[in-house]
């Protein structure tokens, strides 16, 4: 009654049938990781352009509702570059900066001490760029502007160094 | 003999069970890995929409503000009522005994706003319909009801398709007037009631508080429901009618108002005191 082992075709074509599904399984996990994250930072960054946008509304919000559009603009201009100076410290904070709408790494260690309150909430987010645009050439018929705020951000399956950008628009008025 | 054929054909079973086995471990992996992989193949179909979600969002909020806009502008309702009054579904009209609706019903895109790109849409259905439906529609007597339906992502004109396509909608409605009617009601307009006193001292401009004259003015506007008490103003015109020393108050109501004059006359002017209330 002695045991016989398995002859070395049966344990070579065992043990490749499950090598072959830890692999495949390895890929598509690997695969679901990536695309996963990719989503959650796209998701969290339209996040970020509806708060700025509306950041910007409440700050326009304080001027009275029969002001004139060109009052809106300037109240836009004013908070647009506060916007991009504190946009600018938040990325050094996080030891980036942006070229071309680019994050690129700094060198040396990240600054962690950053007053935006606002951009401090993100700093769980990818690296991000943000831009500011009034669109003021849109017609709206009242004293409302057009902004748009754009993010630009490196993906995960993006494997170029082109990043991917989301443009998100607001209208923004005192009423 | 017999015993080694049949260890032989046990042993080469038992190493059929262990591929099996293994394909079997290498086939869950698969299905779990499949399974993982379809709900975040489902989330990437989705990812485009969730920023489409947010531009949905600031869209019909662009909106909102247009319509605040035009609540806030009478000129702006104003023109809205004049553009669209040929339209039955967008601007109601009053009927006797056929009350419009308590709740306004956009159907109708009234305007669209500019947006910065052509995926993006903002449409403003309107409803509006007297406030008072004995009065015409007009910026001081109206009910409206805006539907905001902003769009991202969408085939143009079409805010409801097209892959990826998000709407959010918004309603909002506002009425301004003094008497809510949303019908048109008859008015009883109860007939003329005069009733004459004479005044007892002669011609007067205006009479002096506690005298018979005013207490003879108090009972004649009591009598017809006029709070005498009131303001009483005093206009002079040139007479050129008969010589008369006799002052006569006549009280009349009528047509859903209340006017009181008092009529003196003297031999060079005639007064008229007007009581209202």
């Amino acid at each position: 009654m002695g045991a016989r082992g398995f002859t070395l075709v049966e344990v070579v074509m065992t043990t490749l049938v499950l090598s072959l599904g830890v692999v495949l399984f390895g890929k598509a996990t690997s695969n679901t990781l990536t695309a996963s994250t990719d989503n959650a930072e796209r998701q969290r960054v339209a996040l970020m352009a509806s708060d700025i946008n509306n950041v910007m509304a409440a700050r326009v919000a304080s001027l009275p509702v029969t002001a004139n559009q060109q009052a809106v603009i300037n109240s836009l201009n004013g908070i647009m570059g506060e916007l991009r100076t504190e946009a600018t410290n938040a990325a050094s904070s996080q030891g980036y900066r942006c070229e071309g709408n680019r994050p690129v790494m700094n060198g040396g260690t990240p600054n962690r001490n950053n007053s935006s309150t606002l951009f401090r909430s993100w700093t769980s987010g990818p690296p991000v760029c943000f831009e500011f645009v009034l669109l003021n050439n849109i017609n709206t018929g009242f004293n409302g502007v057009w902004v748009e705020t754009r993010i630009s951000w490196l993906g995960l399956k993006n494997a170029s160094d082109t990043p991917e950008t989301i443009r998100v628009p607001g209208l923004i008025s005192p009423l | 003999m017999s015993k080694s054929i049949h260890a032989k054909s046990h042993g080469q079973q038992q190493g059929m069970a262990g591929v099996l086995v293994s394909a079997l471990i290498s086939a869950a992996l698969l299905l779990i890995a499949t399974q993982a992989s379809t709900k975040v193949n489902m989330d990437s179909y989705h990812a485009p929409n969730k920023v489409n979600i947010e531009v949905a969002n600031q869209l019909v909020q662009a909106g909102v503000r247009y319509g605040n806009y035009v609540i806030a502008t009478p000129t702006a309702v104003d023109a809205m009522i004049t553009q669209n009054a040929t339209n039955p579904a967008v601007v109601l009209s009053c009927q006797s005994g056929q009350p419009l609706p308590e709740r306004l019903q956009p159907t109708q895109v009234v305007t669209t706003l500019n947006t910065p790109q052509n995926t993006q849409e903002v449409q403003i259905k309107a409803v509006f319909a007297p406030f008072d439906c004995n009065l015409p529609i007009s910026a001081t007597n109206f009910r409206l009801t805006f539907e905001t339906v902003g769009a991202a992502g969408c085939s143009t004109g079409n805010a409801a398709q097209g892959d990826g396509c998000v709407t959010r909608s918004v309603v909002q409605s506002a009425y301004k007037g003094d008497i809510y009617r949303p019908s048109i009601e008859t008015v009883v307009v109860p007939d003329p009631v005069v009733i004459s006193y004479t005044c007892p001292n002669g011609p007067h401009h205006m009479p002096a508080p506690g005298t018979p004259e005013e207490t003879g003015i108090v009972a004649a506007c009591a009598a017809i429901g006029v709070d005498y008490h009131a303001t009483f103003h005093v206009i002079t015109e040139p007479y050129d009618g008969p010589i008369s020393t006799i002052a006569d108050l006549q009280v009349t109501t009528g047509g859903g108002s209340t006017t009181t004059t008092v009529t003196t006359t003297t031999p060079t002017t005639t007064t008229k005191s007007s009581i209202g209330n």
